[in-house]
């Protein structure tokens, strides 16, 4: 027996005395069927949290916008494969033929310009021409928006004990206003509106412009809701007519709010969830989930209309959210697993094909995994990247440092760090990207 | 249906301490291990009719727990929960503990939450390193060199008594 083998031994042996005194609790069927049924209705979209948790950047709408296209292309067979679910989720490859360009190795990438949109670092949004604010926030920032036409801050906050806010901080004054509210933030397609969900009530919207926010006038059932999508332009009072409408995912269905209209569930059979809508109405759905792989299956829809055939659909992706001129879309892995995501793309709107992406595929190599994702332009994805270092030993405590890197990722195939690599531990990301 | 029922209850309620013990190793924290074994037994009842006649649902049911968990500390607010440090009292009537136990207990609980799960699936689990990447989701290279990190760590941060007999030689940090 070597040393390795007596360390080993005893690090087994304090671990299984420790366990066989943990506490028992007595098996309760009833609570496993209880949370089963929690569970089947708070599924929400797989990408759902990510989207509607994702710091976003409202800029004038002139400069973000080029409404995509509504041709139809011939819809993509499903390839709904099923896989041993003990056997570890296989990273999506890289497509037929090899036209995708994917990037495994992060780990010596040049610095290139820094990122187009604002983004925080430390809590600090740093914009484009290097310009630094720290909002000061009354509870722990999660996202943020920033409404550059009435300089203003939208930041989603938490207190850490179950409240989630919204708190609305003018770039200069100090008429901070607070909003209870559920977690997420979502924007429409052109970032002129802000929208979250009230705690257990209706929508809420902040258009650029507007003092204040207006409640839709119908509210939502359920209390595992998630705001997923805006649509419209003219969220600003509840009047008929008022363009304006809001996506939910409410356990397993989701439903669609109207600012002074009906809200409903849309029919399961078209989706159950969505990810992101475009200016010109087509909206990226889940069709279905399952907790075996392949995980979900999504698809584009022209339109979210009942019994609606989607331009395509495929089990080979997840998704989260258009380019901001909607010919792209983000694709994310279709069954989320393990340490974290392993994979973003960039996939075509309109035939669901891969172009380029970032992908861990070496199994030898780093293990980098991606904590988010934005839109820097219609050509280029920011993606947050973390990747474990040799760990240190502290006072009391192993740390592992993690390099934490922006990635830009270019629709032409280019990849390099947008700001310099920064060492940071692996639970507080030290940047925090903010857009759609 | 009913037959689906009973298969899956028997089969939760044999592995349900099983899985708590295993889930309080990775969290430290007794409630928060039976939240984690609650949700994953829910996950496989709403997957049973699927699962059940797969050789490996002990290998099925390990990666919903190990995911519950990795999702509970990757969530962003995280770092705002206090871990209880309600232990529960060591009543180990079965042998004496030399103090081997809190030392390792301690440095266990010491650990980041990657290294940590790497720890309890290789050693407490027993898998193989293979089969604990395929867990965590991370390479075969990760989980040797993180669990001999482990190891390498714990060798020198141990009281000199503790120090297990009959050392033949050393492996150095990167030990396998």
């Amino acid at each position: 027996m070597t040393e390795h083998d007596n360390w080993t031994a005893l690090v087994r042996d304090g671990l299984r005395s420790e366990a066989y005194d943990a506490p028992a609790a007595p098996f309760d069927l009833s609570a496993v069927h209880g949370r089963a049924t929690a569970i089947r209705r708070r599924r929400r979209i797989v990408t759902g949290f990510a989207a509607a948790a994702a710091v976003a950047v409202l800029v004038p709408a002139a400069v973000m916008l080029t409404p995509g296209g509504t041709q139809t292309m011939p819809p993509v067979a499903p390839s709904p494969t099923i896989v041993d679910p003990t056997i570890p989720t296989p990273e999506p490859t890289p497509e037929p033929g090899g036209s995708a360009t994917w990037h495994s190795d992060l780990s010596d990438l040049p610095v290139g310009e820094a990122p187009q949109v604002p983004y925080a670092r430390d809590s600090v949004v740093v914009f484009p021409d290097g310009a630094q604010v720290r909002p000061e926030t009354r509870h722990e920032p999660y996202a943020v928006h920033y409404q550059a036409a009435a300089d203003r801050y939208v930041v989603g906050t938490h207190d850490g004990a179950g409240g989630w806010y919204v708190e609305v901080i003018p770039g200069i004054g100090a008429d901070r206003q607070v909003y209870d509210a559920e977690p997420g933030l979502v924007t429409n397609a052109s970032q002129s509106t802000v929208a979250w969900l009230t705690p257990g009530g209706p929508v809420m919207a902040l258009r650029i412009g507007e003092p204040e926010p207006v409640a839709f006038s119908n509210e939502l059932p359920g209390a595992d809701r998630r705001l997923v999508a805006l649509e419209g332009e003219d969220c600003r009072e509840v009047t008929v007519g008022h363009d304006c409408a809001a996506y939910v995912n409410v356990g397993d269905a989701l439903w669609s709010s109207h600012l002074a209209g009906p809200t409903e569930p849309m029919s399961p059979a078209t989706a159950i969830g969505a990810a992101d809508m475009t200016m010109d109405g087509r909206i990226a759905v889940m069709r279905s989930r399952d907790d075996l792989e392949p995980g979900s299956c999504w698809a584009v829809l022209p339109r979210l209309w009942h019994d609606q055939e989607p331009i395509w659909e495929s089990c080979d992706a997840g998704l989260e959210a258009f380019s901001p001129d909607g010919r792209h879309l983000r694709g994310v892995p279709a069954y989320r697993s393990g340490i974290g995501d392993g994979l973003v793309s960039i996939l075509g709107a309109e035939t669901g094909q891969v172009r380029v992406g970032l992908g861990r595929f070496d199994a030898e190599g780093e293990d980098w995994f991606i904590a988010g994702s934005v839109w820097e332009d219609s050509d280029h994805l920011l993606v947050l990247v973390a990747t474990p270092l040799p760990d240190t030993w502290t006072e009391d405590k192993i740390e592992v440092d993690h390099r934490w890197q922006i990635i830009r990722l270019g629709l032409d195939g280019s990849v390099e760090n947008a700001v310099e690599p920064v060492v940071g531990d692996e639970l507080t990301p030290v940047f925090m990207l903010m857009g759609r | 249906m009913a037959q689906h029922e009973d298969d899956f209850t028997e089969y939760a309620r044999a592995r349900q301490p099983a899985l708590l013990r295993t889930a309080y190793l990775l969290s430290g924290d007794p409630h928060t291990a039976e939240d984690l074994v609650q949700t994953t037994l829910a996950k496989l009842y709403l997957a049973w009719p699927k699962v059940e006649k797969r050789e490996s649902v002990d290998g099925y049911v390990r990666r919903i727990l190990v995911n519950e968990h990795v999702s509970l500390w990757r969530r962003p607010w995280r770092r705002n929960e206090v871990t209880s440090t309600s232990l529960p009292e060591p009543a180990d009537d079965r042998q004496p503990d030399d103090g081997t136990r809190a030392v390792v207990w301690q440095f266990v609980r010491s650990l980041p939450p990657r290294q940590r799960a790497v720890v309890v699936l290789r050693y407490y689990e027993e898998l193989t390193e293979a089969e604990t990447a395929e867990v965590l989701g991370i390479s075969v290279g990760t989980v040797k060199s993180q669990a001999s990190r482990a190891l390498a760590t714990l060798r020198r941060q141990a009281p000199p008594d503790l120090a297990p007999t009959r050392p033949t030689h050393d492996l150095g940090e990167e030990e396998r």
